[in-house]
């Protein structure tokens, strides 16, 4: 029965209802089967044909709950526990047929990749019309411009796994466009973006115009604000706390905004947390001029590939904060994997840590000298509990084990996991998986961290913890190197950032200087 | 380890059904012979119809072949030092050794059962080299009515094969940085292995379910029925190719019986 819930509505009532909104929400609940609380309480909206709605909330506050709902996942797929009435158009996304809920809604995810289902780009946009059962003739006209209304005309038939991360999600957002329903739900969008493809995505949503009823999850809210004409925030329990015009929603609700880890435009967010306001930042503790790591025109390839890094050079102080930025492809992860011994050794260049060539250093050597913080915490972890975790390197290296158990306690307290001590890695969340995999990286009392995008995807709130416990082991003599795209992060936090560019060391400097350089912002891809 | 070379050769352009149903006859000759001459020049057939109609490059068609020759190796010195003796009035010596009777009819047994086997790997050589993995889920479903479930699982693991390698790859060098990985013995091995296991695993649930939301967010098995860009026709050529494949089989087989080499045991007095 298409019209689902409201099937008791006469003919007249419903399409009075229709010219009030295309989406129509009313004292919606969610919860799902093992949480106690609900992920969204009672929540009411109307959202009219052509508006740009940009939904806010705190981590866990029921943003993607609603994606879900609006596009018929819960409770057809992801079973959840649904009252209250929602209405998208003529459907009840929550009971129709799924044909029918994509002909209305298409849901874009964070990560592309995965979304994929075929293997080049033809195929996957061909996929959608394919489930609409859209007649062959008419496909090649529509994948053309969808591809058209991305500005990837010229992609038709590559793989889709040559495609940078910023053609993906444009690739993935003409797949919906393809099957052109009227409402694009959009679920961070942009999350693993470099700044110049976050730019180009939001520019091609404008570019939609008014076609679109387009409802947006995002954290980066600079880029997509002047999208949007309602932003509609959640609070942490799933409530409606506003709705409103974006300048409104930001000036009554700050402190709840900031409160609940939610980045704020840069011009309202106060002096504390914008870049550019000259925020001075204790110095590190003066230390004689030694080098960390010293970089020598290092040109390495892998097997049958061209050169990654090409004369490559960098040197990093003791004790700073350094920033490592560069376009996907650049050699970021490369460098820093070559650092770490993980690589083979480069062609040609020499690498050294703490003073000695790299090549003259073991495994056990190297980690005991710097820690390496991987992107996915997951991947690092090798036990069954947080305590084992700690305690994995120090047993590795024979440590006595009542220091064992004291340096334990110790990192427990020091990035407050002690209530979780005894629980398995894999169930922490995801703030506490990041400040265990930093904590097992510091186990042995390594000077110098290596992160590699450490941010990427998390919220305002995670992001600001671990920067903040990062910025403190610097004051205490620790030297770090971050990998990001993040810019705000560099401004706030690096003394020093490198940009590598085609496999070269493109700039080296203050990041104010960097940021004034527009042109290498430019094709660097960082603006 | 063969992976899809994409070129416009001919047998890129057959119909991937036709093409595996010609490969599953080649197949199913190696079987019912069980002298070494069979199955080699089956093998030597496909080797060059790979090489030359299907335009893979020669040196990596070298490389491949190590592994196709190599690999089954065990299995002919085994079969060759078990083979059953009795059936051969006067068996050929060659060496013996306490319960070892290694004798020249059981190494031709042996050789016939590897080169069978070798064979077989080259069926797959030629089908995934010259194959475009989507023809080949979209013919499953238009020309072998294969459900398209089951078709599209097909092609999404084609999709998630070089993921997982590189998940695989990050997860041992996040593991090798925390100093795992320098176990020795087979005991500490396994644990290596399981230790690897579990972040692999949890990452690839991870992805196969985001996969299988977007493909139902995008009406992916909403009716019975979907429609196809792409359209596996079987044309004449296909038909062609089979009828020249069956040829080669009966060639192969007639000039073993007539030169006397075929040892074929399905046919009594044979």
């Amino acid at each position: 029965m298409p019209w689902g819930r409201s099937g008791s509505l006469t003919r007249n009532e419903a399409r009075l209802k229709l010219d009030h909104g295309l989406i129509q929400v009313e004292h919606l609940t969610v919860r799902y089967p093992k949480s106690e609380v609900p992920a969204l309480a009672d929540v009411s909206l109307t959202i009219e044909r052509g508006e740009t709605v940009l939904l806010l909330s705190p981590s866990g506050g029921g943003k993607s709950t609603l994606a879900h709902i609006l596009s018929g996942l819960i409770p057809q797929d992801i079973y959840a526990f649904v009252e209250g009435r929602v209405r998208v158009g003529e459907i009840d996304p929550t009971t129709a047929p799924p044909g029918r809920v994509a002909a209305q809604v298409g849901l874009l995810f964070q990560d592309p990749e995965s979304g994929f289902a075929t293997l080049t780009v033809e195929d996957e946009i061909a996929f959608g019309l394919e489930n609409l059962q859209v007649p062959p003739g008419e496909m090649p006209s529509r994948i053309r411009h969808s591809l058209e209304q991305v500005g990837l005309p010229d992609l038709k038939g590559r793989r889709l796994d040559s495609l940078s991360g910023g053609e993906a999600q444009r690739i993935a957002l003409a797949c919906l466009l393809a099957m052109s329903p009227p409402v694009l739900v959009l679920d961070e969008p942009t999350a693993n973006l470099d700044p110049a493809s976050t730019r180009e995505f939001f520019s091609i949503l404008a570019g939609l115009g008014r076609s679109h009823t387009i409802l947006l999850i995002e954290h980066k809210l600079d880029a997509c604000l002047q999208l949007a004409n309602r932003v509609i925030l959640l609070d942490t329990h799933g409530r409606l706390t506003a709705a409103d015009e974006p300048g409104r929603v930001f000036e009554l609700n700050r402190e709840v905004i900031l409160d609940a880890g939610i980045w704020m435009p840069d011009d309202m967010a106060g002096p504390s947390l914008n870049p550019d306001s000259g925020v001075t930042r204790e110095p590190p503790p003066a230390m004689a001029v030694l080098p960390a790591v010293q970089i020598e025109d290092v040109t390495f390839a892998f097997p049958r590939q061209p050169p990654v890094l090409r004369d490559a050079s960098l040197n990093i102080q003791r004790g700073s904060f350094f920033a490592l930025v560069g376009p996907n492809g650049s050699g970021k992860t490369t460098l820093a994997r070559l650092m770490m011994g993980l690589l083979p050794s480069p062609a040609h260049g020499e690498i050294r840590i703490f003073g000695d060539p790299l090549e003259r250093l073991t495994l056990a050597d190297l980690t005991e000298r710097v820690g390496f913080v991987f992107q996915n915490p997951e991947h690092q972890f090798v036990t069954n509990t947080v305590r084992d975790e700690l305690a994995f390197s120090l047993n590795a290296r024979h440590w006595p084990e009542t220091e064992v158990e004291g340096r334990v306690a110790e990192l427990l307290s020091r990035f407050e996991l002690v209530d979780q001590e005894s629980q398995n890695p894999f169930t922490l969340s995801q703030g506490q998986k990041r400040r265990l995999s930093v904590a097992t990286m510091l186990a042995v009392g390594q000077r110098m961290l290596i992160l590699d995008e450490p941010t990427l995807g998390q919220d305002r709130r995670t992001t600001l913890a671990l920067m903040e416990s990062l910025s403190a082991l610097n004051r205490q003599g620790v030297t770090i190197l971050i990998i990001t795209h993040d810019m705000w992060l560099v401004g706030s936090y690096a003394q020093l950032v490198a940009v590598l560019l085609h496999g070269r060391t493109a700039f080296v400097g203050p990041p104010h200087v960097l940021f004034e350089d527009n042109d290498l912002m430019h094709s660097a891809r960082l603006a | 380890m063969f992976t899809y070379l994409a070129s416009a050769s001919p047998l890129h352009r057959l119909n991937p059904s036709a093409k595996l149903l010609a490969l599953a006859l080649v197949a199913a000759g190696a079987t019912l012979a069980f002298d070494p001459f069979v199955p080699a020049a089956l093998l030597v057939g496909l080797w060059l119809t790979t090489w030359i109609v299907g335009k893979a490059p020669f040196f990596r068609m070298l490389r491949w072949s190590l592994p196709i020759l190599l690999l089954p190796l065990p299995l002919v010195i085994f079969t060759a030092l078990y083979a059953d003796l009795s059936r051969f009035n006067a068996p050929t010596i060659l060496w013996e050794w306490g319960p070892w009777t290694l004798a020249s009819e059981g190494l031709l047994i042996g050789l016939g059962l590897g080169l069978r086997v070798s064979c077989f790997m080259t069926t797959s050589l030629l089908f995934i080299t010259t194959t475009d993995p989507t023809d080949f889920a979209v013919s499953l479903i238009q020309n072998l009515k294969v459900p398209y479930r089951f078709g599209y699982g097909v092609l999404i693991s084609y999709r998630f094969l070089p993921l997982l390698r590189t998940e695989l790859e990050t997860i041992r060098f996040a593991h090798k940085v925390r100093g795992v990985g320098r176990h020795t013995g087979i005991l500490g091995r396994w644990q290596d292995v399981r230790r690897l296991a579990l972040p692999l695993l949890a990452s690839a649930i991870r992805n196969s379910e985001r996969t299988a939301l977007a493909m139902d967010a995008k009406a992916f098995g909403a009716g019975s029925e979907r429609t196809y860009y792409r359209q596996m026709k079987v044309r004449p050529r296909d038909g062609l190719f089979l009828v020249a494949v069956i040829a080669f089989i009966l060639v192969v087989y007639a000039v073993a019986i007539r030169s006397g080499v075929a040892d074929l045991q399905w046919i009594p007095g044979a």
